[in-house]
């Protein structure tokens, strides 16, 4: 009571103001001023106690008994389809979803929505946001869903699962088949150049018949350090302890990446992309859209990207994506393609009440086991569901092309626990080292450094 | 007239004209900063409930952080760049729009223009400007330091952005500048004339000393607008290349959301604060002083 | 004579060099309204698109912002904070410029002062505060308190200087004297002559207001309140952005605030400079 009340306050005194502005009286004054103490009183006295549950602040409710539930989607291009489900799944089940759209840092927005005690029931966050915001967040290890590929790539903390996979994406060599043919006047079988000396050899092929820089390479800190760089990460044992391990060993400085032969042979192929740059001269100077809109129109035939782009399809269907060609091809390099699960959907148990705890459990099986919940995702949003039990071909021919690797299992672990900072620190050290500041020695000491500084 | 000035009489006074901008401004300013700083005092993760108390311990560690004080250093060279030029264009272009010149009108909103365009979209453009427009234009002239983008050279990305932070925040000022050259009292003016008063002197000896307090609003503004860039630091550079022109404001930003330090980047949110009030109310004084009082 | 005329076209020359890389920018916001993305992205310099000048931007945007409900919550939002703002720090100038009591030296220094306070330090505090304690977040209301407690320093500050600079005591002695009151002594007397700062403080605060995105966006979580830049948000992307919709935004957005500042410029103007440069 006294809460809503103070706000009024100062309202209210303006209006007395306002009022009592033509003659000047100070009775308005004095019981203004009155107030003010009071809900300054008011307000001190509560300012020090911590951000407690408010049954108000939670942003959904129960109307007429029906469930209500919120929803936030942290993708814009699929801000439509996610309207459009919650109609259809109101129609379906009479349950209410509001779909909520942020293209904030999620971690960041949903920090602010935690500290104001207004979160939303469903979120869909990037996987270590989950890590971050566990203490929050319901445990779904019970759900049916599990057994069907939650249980790979749900986030799993302390031996539960905390996270649905809302769908797979995979990062590697994006290449525009169609553009490659119009110069090597055959058909383009991405398995055919999958070592260094191949590549490099269909690189120089294609930059005698005509299209002098065939590689397009982002300078965006998540695509040099998490995307790129990661894969040393990914590609160690092809398993998340693998990864584990080998990040541990970064971090105790126990490894040395000089002499790491995945570090080397990693930095070869990215100093054999680097000469075929399109944006060569000014390596940093590149522009997302720019390398989409050559890659597109076929300017260049290879983009270092993944599975999430779309707007390629303009001109030619003929897409798709492949492993990034390395040295070392143990662990699968060459072969596989690394895949996992990017952004998840995980459901809050602080805020939520149980009856919407509940309502959201159900919407996460309507996904998978509904056939109206695999056509939003496959149909709709064109997205690789990850569960088994979906096998609906997605339309897309990026999409499909890494679906194919998915099917076929060969896939690479995709170690996606780096810490938050990992993009910032680390994506300025590769942008150093692709703009020819620093040799590849001292690359190799700063990122050491950064481990090692990791408290 | 004589004035009975107790207490009482005064608290009335004050708050029957600045009480209600006094309530807001201590309900949304005042407290959250005093909330804000408890928080420096905690080693919160920005996300937890818990919050453990750790002492002066944040206020320790701004100590050790060598890449803050780089962006600090960083913030105080762009802004004492940026605050000089955005002034003296604001004030040149406030000068030429009001003495008379035709169609000043429409010279006024073309350089109030700027400030409409915010965010993503002057990022966009800027970035095209100078990695793309710039460059080709330099490569086909042959102008050496621009045939290659500004945006990917540490010294070149700052004068970038203190390029941008003119063009935005002068055409601001000049408004400020217009109402402080326009209120100057006309029987000054005149006076100067009858005087024999030349262009210059009119401007030196009349003009400029009724303007004090504008130039002091502008330069505090200026000051605290420069010292906490983010916006334009995060869509014309968005720190880079490599992190060299991460200033001060997304520096703590970063610490307290992405490295998710928030006690620490808190802190040293607070210390900017503190750097930046103490430029901005030393100039504050030194302005005073040399008021008219009217 | 004569000498004047050059002195008259050099500083036409001037501004209009001036003018040009001014608005350089605004145009390009323009011209690339009316392209599809891929143009925008390969051509912003030129005047029409490959794809050829296109209208549909525009609709789209409104479409999918929900532009007029946006615009109706931007307007109440940015009028109602933008009135009580300039009338509380109006008010408070006065007193302020007036008095040298102690309580009016501490507001005064802690109203300047917070303008030097990052956002960053008070913006998870006040959703803490408002949000967690209070739970009075997602409400136009509160939004138009947070508006006002935050416009009022500078507002104030700004109103300071002009009662300080060009208000003559003697006028409002006088009119005391006449057996005006305080509040008919500030309302008729010392209002009207703070005219031009008073449009200037408007535009200045409109302009701040309309555009706000970071307060709107920690205040109102209900889709139904967003405001236009908060709304405008729904064209980024994580990567990439739908750049011809978001300019067509952007010019929707622009609009108002311009055609506000040309209504207001006259009373900026209106003031006695005109006098000045007669000679």
């Amino acid at each position: 009571m006294k809460r809503k009340s103070y706000l009024g306050m100062a309202l209210v005194m303006a209006a007395a103001l306002l009022a009592g502005c033509g003659n000047s009286s100070g009775a308005e004054t004095e019981s203004a001023k009155e107030e003010s103490t009071e809900a300054n009183a008011g307000n001190t006295s509560n300012g020090g106690e911590e951000a407690a549950g408010d049954e108000e602040g939670s942003a959904a409710e129960i109307e007429g008994g029906e469930v209500a539930i919120t929803l936030l989607n942290t993708k814009s291009e699929l801000v439509e389809q996610f309207e459009e489900m919650a109609k259809t799944y109101k129609e379906q089940t009479g349950v209410t979803i509001e779909v909520a759209f942020t293209s904030d840092v999620v971690g960041t927005h949903l920090a602010e929505r935690y500290a104001s005690g207004n979160p939303y029931t469903i979120m869909m966050v990037d996987r270590p946001d989950v890590y971050d915001f566990q203490e929050y967040l319901l445990d779904l290890s019970g759900e049916d869903w599990i057994k069907d590929g939650g249980d790979v790539y749900g986030v799993a903390i302390d031996g539960k699962v905390y996270s649905f996979p809302m769908l797979i994406e995979s990062v590697g060599l994006l290449y525009n088949a169609q553009a490659i043919e119009d110069v090597i006047g055959k058909e383009f079988v991405w398995e055919e150049y999958n070592t260094p000396e191949k590549f490099q050899a269909l690189l120089d092929e294609l930059a005698a018949g005509g299209m002098e820089k065939p590689v397009a390479i982002n300078k965006e800190d998540w695509s040099l350090a998490n995307h790129f760089f990661g894969q040393l990460y990914n590609q160690q044992g092809n398993s998340a302890e693998g990864s584990q391990a080998f990040v541990d060993s970064l971090k105790s400085g126990e490894t040395k990446l000089m002499e790491n032969e995945r570090f080397n042979s990693l930095m070869d192929s990215f100093d054999m992309l680097a000469k075929y740059n399109i944006n060569g001269a000014d390596p940093l100077a590149a522009d997302y859209d720019m390398n989409n809109a050559y890659f597109a129109e076929g300017d260049v035939a290879f983009w270092y990207n993944g599975s999430w782009v779309t707007e390629v399809y303009d001109k030619t269907d003929k897409i798709g994506i492949m492993p990034l060609p390395q040295k070392d091809g143990s662990d699968g390099a060459n072969d596989c393609l690394i895949s996992g699960a990017s952004k998840t959907l995980v459901v809050d148990q602080k805020y939520a009440t149980p009856e919407q705890q509940q309502a959201a459990k159900d919407f996460l099986n309507w996904l998978v086991y509904d056939e109206a919940g695999w056509s939003f995702m496959v149909d709709d949003c064109s997205i690789i569901p990850a569960f088994a039990n979906i096998d609906k071909k997605v339309s897309a021919p990026i999409s499909v092309s890494a679906q194919e690797f998915i099917r076929k299992n060969a896939t690479e672990f995709w170690y996606q626990t780096i810490p938050g900072d990992h993009g910032t620190q680390v994506g300025a050290m590769m942008q150093k080292y692709f703009s020819g500041n620093i040799d590849r020695a001292e690359l190799a000491g700063e990122i050491e450094g950064y481990w090692q500084g990791l408290e | 007239m004589k004035k009975k000035e107790n207490m009482l009489y005064k608290t009335l006074w004050f708050t029957g004209f600045a009480g209600p901008a006094a309530i807001c401004f201590v309900l949304v300013m005042l407290i959250p900063f005093i909330y804000g700083m408890y928080l420096t005092l905690t080693d919160w993760n920005g996300i937890s409930a818990e919050k453990v108390f750790v002492g002066v311990e944040n206020y320790k560690a701004i100590f050790r952080d060598g890449p803050f004080w780089h962006s600090l250093v960083l913030t105080v060279a762009y802004s004492a760049v940026s605050v000089i030029l955005i002034n003296f264009m604001a004030f040149v272009l406030a000068y030429l729009v009001t003495s008379g010149v035709k169609g000043q009108n429409f010279f006024r909103a073309g350089f109030f223009t700027p400030n409409l365009i915010g965010g993503l979209v002057l990022g966009y453009i800027w970035q095209f400007i100078f990695a793309r427009a710039m460059v080709t234009a330099g490569q086909n002239l042959n102008i050496g330091f621009l045939s290659s983008s500004w945006l990917s050279d540490p010294v070149k990305a700052m004068a970038a952005l203190v390029i941008v932070s003119v063009w935005q925040n002068s055409g601001f000022m000049m408004l400020i500048y217009i109402a402080g050259l326009t209120s100057v009292p006309k029987e000054l003016t005149e006076a100067g004339v009858i005087d024999g008063c030349g262009k210059k002197q009119l401007l030196c000896h009349v003009i400029l000393p009724q303007m004090v307090s504008s130039f002091v609003i502008c330069l505090f503004l200026s000051i605290t607008r420069c010292f906490m860039t983010y916006d334009l630091n995060l869509s014309l550079t968005d720190g880079g290349p490599f992190g060299s022109t991460q200033m001060a404001s997304m520096y703590v930003y970063q610490k307290a959301f992405v490295s998710k330090n928030y006690g620490l980047g808190q802190t040293e949110a607070v210390m900017l604060f503190l750097v930046c009030a103490a430029v901005s109310i030393i100039q504050v004084l030194i302005g005073k002083r040399n008021e008219v009082e009217a | 004579m004569a000498a004047k005329k050059m002195g008259n076209t050099v500083k036409h020359g001037i501004l209009i060099v001036l003018l040009a890389i001014y608005i350089f920018p605004f145009f390009m916001v323009l011209i690339n309204a009316f392209k599809e993305k891929v143009d925008v992205i390969k051509n912003p310099l030129s005047l029409v698109g490959e794809r050829g000048f296109i209208l549909s931007n525009f609709p789209d945007a409104m479409e999918k912002m929900n532009f007029f409900r946006a615009s109706w919550n931007s307007l109440l939002v940015t009028g109602i904070s933008m009135a009580l703002i300039i009338l509380f720090s109006a008010m408070a100038s006065y007193i302020m410029a007036r008095e040298k009591w102690l309580i009016c030296r501490v507001f005064f220094t802690l109203m300047i002062l917070s303008l030097a306070i990052p956002f960053q330090v008070l913006m998870i505090p006040l959703v803490s505060i408002y949000g967690g304690i209070f739970g009075i977040l997602n409400h136009r209301i509160t939004l138009i308190f947070m508006h006002v407690g935050f416009g009022v320093g500078m507002s104030t500050f700004l109103f300071y200087g002009a009662v300080k600079g060009t208000v003559p005591l003697e006028m409002e002695e006088s009119a005391a004297l006449d057996g005006c009151g305080r509040y008919r002594t500030f309302f008729q007397v010392v209002l009207p002559l703070l005219k031009p700062i008073v449009a200037t403080t408007v535009i200045i605060n409109t302009l701040n207001l309309w555009n706000d995105y970071l307060l709107p966006s920690l205040i109102l979580g209900d889709g139904r309140l967003h405001t236009l830049p908060v709304a405008a948000r729904v064209f980024y992307g994580a990567f990439s952005s739908d750049l011809g919709l978001l300019l067509a935004a952007l010019v929707l957005m622009i609009i108002p605030v311009l055609v506000l500042y040309l209504l207001l410029q006259k009373y900026i103007i209106e003031g006695v400079v005109a006098g000045a440069v007669k000679g």
